[in-house]
């Protein structure tokens, strides 16, 4: 049911796309038939896998809390409850029914809205998640390309960084950069008012926390130091499968310049399972950047990232905040699960040998 | 035997050698392989698999990849505004902007030498668009043009499709759009019919003749295939371990063949007319090209073997008009 339900709204929105088009090139649809029936496949491919369809929907649910979570906390962040009432530390969650006015997942510490600090954390986590990979990424894909297509001793040279940079634990080389930048970053904050009120809204927090967002920003960097290594190798391996497919060497005989065989020929051609493997990334991108504010090395107070509210919940663990460490826990995992279940299914799509028995059926509800 | 780069000319090569350094040992791939080719002719390379036909094109434009290397040798080739430029001697730039402008290839195998992401017309875009700055729309039509050149129906919805959208045939004639696509002064195919049956192949010939004739161009065609030859050729050189044997008119070669190599060669091409009980084969394999047989490369095949064969190389001497051979035989 939700599986067709899926698949009506992603033709929907495909059909959408071409009528737009349509408008513009009278004939686009005659002459991209082939492109439509692929991306038309691909939907259905996706809808028919249920885990692909849960992954999806919790990643959706995660980017739409990311999005307005901030905007929509019923308490901000920066408030401290307990000054007034020493007894709203740590209250329990409750059943609605008989919550007269409690906070309905409890409260941590400070005696702060939990589901306010989740919200909030959402955003953080969500884009720091982000950008490593999108940051990370990038530089891995480039070294790997450079590297895998060049060979000899270019290859050598980044080869051996990458190594160098593998061979250290990445989060112990997160925790050096995490413990060096934070000062600087501040420095750059202090200096510059736009960048400051750039990051802050963009972690939806307040600018006046700008030591703290030096420090997450620190965080930040320093994963996208420590990650690109796993893609220059990944990459790597596949351009060196793909440059010696025959297209190839046909694009080195009609004269293309080196950029455009990798930018148009290898790099698309290598781009799905550096896709799923970037999707499993900002799982992990998640986890690692929590645990660095779990070790301390984040922002502090008041900043709400999740792994900071674990460590320091984790003080008064089990007796008082049980609560708070089972629920921000769950948030982690949550956001960890949905980015991995779509990895999974994304595998699986992009990959036109396995999704063969799929375009089978689809070929034959078509008829 | 050096020869003067006449106004006939569009391309010399002198001396041309490549080597493969392997772990294996030092592959001489191609020695001392001199040919030319005039204006508006086609030249067959004929030769068994590894003697070395690919790797003497390649070389050409100097696609040699590492471990290979074009030890000595002089390309000389006719550009298009008449200037004559040793190709070994200018810049990787500059021969870059030659590859697929003036020396294109069509390649041996159409499945794979289309990038299944991109659609037929992207592919010739592309070509057309590194090498010159023509408008978008510009392009798109000369695609068209060329696609309905070479023979595709509905050129106009072809050009949308993807290279697994397509048959064999249909897909060595887009091959062939895109090395045709910046009218190139060398068409270099090599083995372009080897995967196609034989109907196709026929169309295809006719087709590569054709166009050869209509637009002014030259064309080397590498082959193992004699029929071919005979009904496509202008001249052919005959390969053998990484050396020309024979060359000549394809009249002379076919009458007349001088080398026992290429006597042989003929001999083995079967005859439909007769009942053949056993093939006709050369004995004995190609030799190994890491360590060549020392004089002349035949000879432990040659049934004609002398003294001076083991010992000395033959030097490439004028038979007849237009006939050279490299044998001790005809000294």
């Amino acid at each position: 049911m939700i599986r067709d339900l899926i698949y009506v709204l992603l033709e929907k929105t495909i059909d959408l796309y071409i009528k737009i088009r349509t408008r513009f090139d009278k004939e686009y649809m005659i002459k991209n038939s082939s492109r439509i029936r692929e991306w038309k496949l691909i939907a259905y491919a996706y809808s028919r896998s249920s885990i692909g369809v849960l992954g999806g929907l919790i990643v959706f649910i995660t980017i739409i809390l990311a999005v307005i979570g901030p905007l929509v906390a019923p308490q901000p962040y920066w408030v401290y409850p307990i000054m007034e009432n020493p007894e709203t530390r740590y209250l329990p969650p409750c059943i609605p029914p008989i919550c007269s006015g409690r906070p309905l997942l409890g409260t941590d510490e400070w005696g702060r809205d939990l589901l306010s600090i989740i919200l909030y954390g959402f955003r953080i986590s969500f884009v720091i998640s982000i950008v490593i990979v999108l940051l990370g990424a990038p530089i891995g894909i480039i070294l790997g390309l450079i590297s895998g297509y060049k060979g000899g001793l270019v290859d050598e040279t980044i080869m051996r960084l990458t190594d160098i940079f593998i061979s250290f634990p990445g989060l112990i080389l997160a925790i050096a950069f995490a413990s060096v930048l934070p000062q600087r970053i501040r420095e750059v904050l202090e200096a510059n008012i736009y960048l400051r009120d750039f990051f802050s809204y963009l972690f939806g927090l307040r600018p006046q926390e700008y030591g703290q967002l030096a420090a997450l920003l620190s965080v930040w960097f320093a994963m996208v130091i420590v990650w690109w290594p796993g893609y220059a190798r990944v990459v790597r391996g596949s351009v060196l499968s793909v440059r010696e497919q025959p297209f190839i060497e046909a694009a080195k005989l009609l004269g293309l310049s080196t950029w455009k065989i990798m930018t148009r020929h290898i790099l698309p051609n290598i781009i799905s399972p550096v896709l799923v493997m970037m999707t499993f990334d900002l799982a992990t991108a998640t986890l690692a950047a929590a645990a660095l504010s779990f070790l301390g090395l984040g922002p502090q107070e008041p900043v709400p990232e999740l792994g900071y509210v674990i460590s320091k919940a984790g003080n008064f663990f089990p007796e008082k905040s049980l609560h708070v460490v089972a629920i921000v826990g769950s948030v982690l995992l949550f956001i960890a699960l949905g980015w991995n279940l779509l990895g999974d299914s994304l595998r699986d799509i992009l990959d036109p040998k396995t999704r063969r028995s799929i375009e089978y059926r689809f070929e034959r509800r078509r008829r | 035997m050096k020869k003067e780069f006449t106004d006939k000319h569009v391309l010399m090569v002198n001396n041309l050698t490549v080597k493969f350094y392997t772990y294996a040992g030092v592959v001489h791939a191609v020695s001392k392989v001199s040919f030319e080719v005039y204006k508006n002719e086609i030249v067959a390379l004929v030769g068994e698999t590894g003697s070395g036909k690919t790797v003497t094109t390649r070389a050409i434009t100097r696609l040699i990849e590492s471990p290979g290397r074009i030890e000595e040798g002089e390309i000389l080739f006719r550009r298009r505004n008449n200037k004559i430029v040793d190709l070994m001697k200018i810049s990787d730039e500059e021969i870059r902007r030659i590859r697929g402008d003036e020396i294109a290839y069509i390649f041996q195998d159409p499945t794979s030498a289309l990038d299944p992401l991109y659609t037929i017309g992207e592919h010739i875009d592309e070509t057309i668009k590194d090498h010159r700055f023509i408008d978008k729309k510009i392009i798109r039509k000369i695609s068209i043009d060329l696609l309905r050149k070479v023979g595709i129906p509905n050129p106009e919805i072809r050009i949308k499709n993807y290279p697994h959208e397509m048959s064999g045939g249909m897909r060595q004639r887009s091959v062939i759009s895109i090395s045709l696509s910046n009218e190139p002064v060398l068409l270099i195919a090599d083995e372009p019919t080897t995967n196609l049956d034989v109907t196709i192949q026929a169309q295809i010939l006719d087709l590569l003749k054709e166009l050869v004739k209509e637009r002014g161009m030259s064309m080397i065609l590498i082959t193992h295939n004699l029929g071919i030859v005979a009904e496509v050729a202008d001249r052919v050189y005959i390969m053998y371990a990484g050396k020309i044997v024979e060359s000549g008119d394809v009249y002379k070669i076919f009458s007349r063949p001088l080398h026992p190599y290429t006597q042989m060669l003929l001999r083995a091409v079967p005859n439909p007319l007769k009942k053949i009980i056993k093939l006709e084969t050369i004995p004995g394999t190609i030799p190994s090209l890491i360590d060549p047989p020392s004089g002349c490369r035949f000879h432990p095949r040659c049934p004609f073997t002398k003294d001076i064969c083991t010992k000395q190389e033959p030097p490439m001497i004028e038979a007849e008009k237009n006939h050279y051979v490299a044998c001790w035989l005809y000294k």
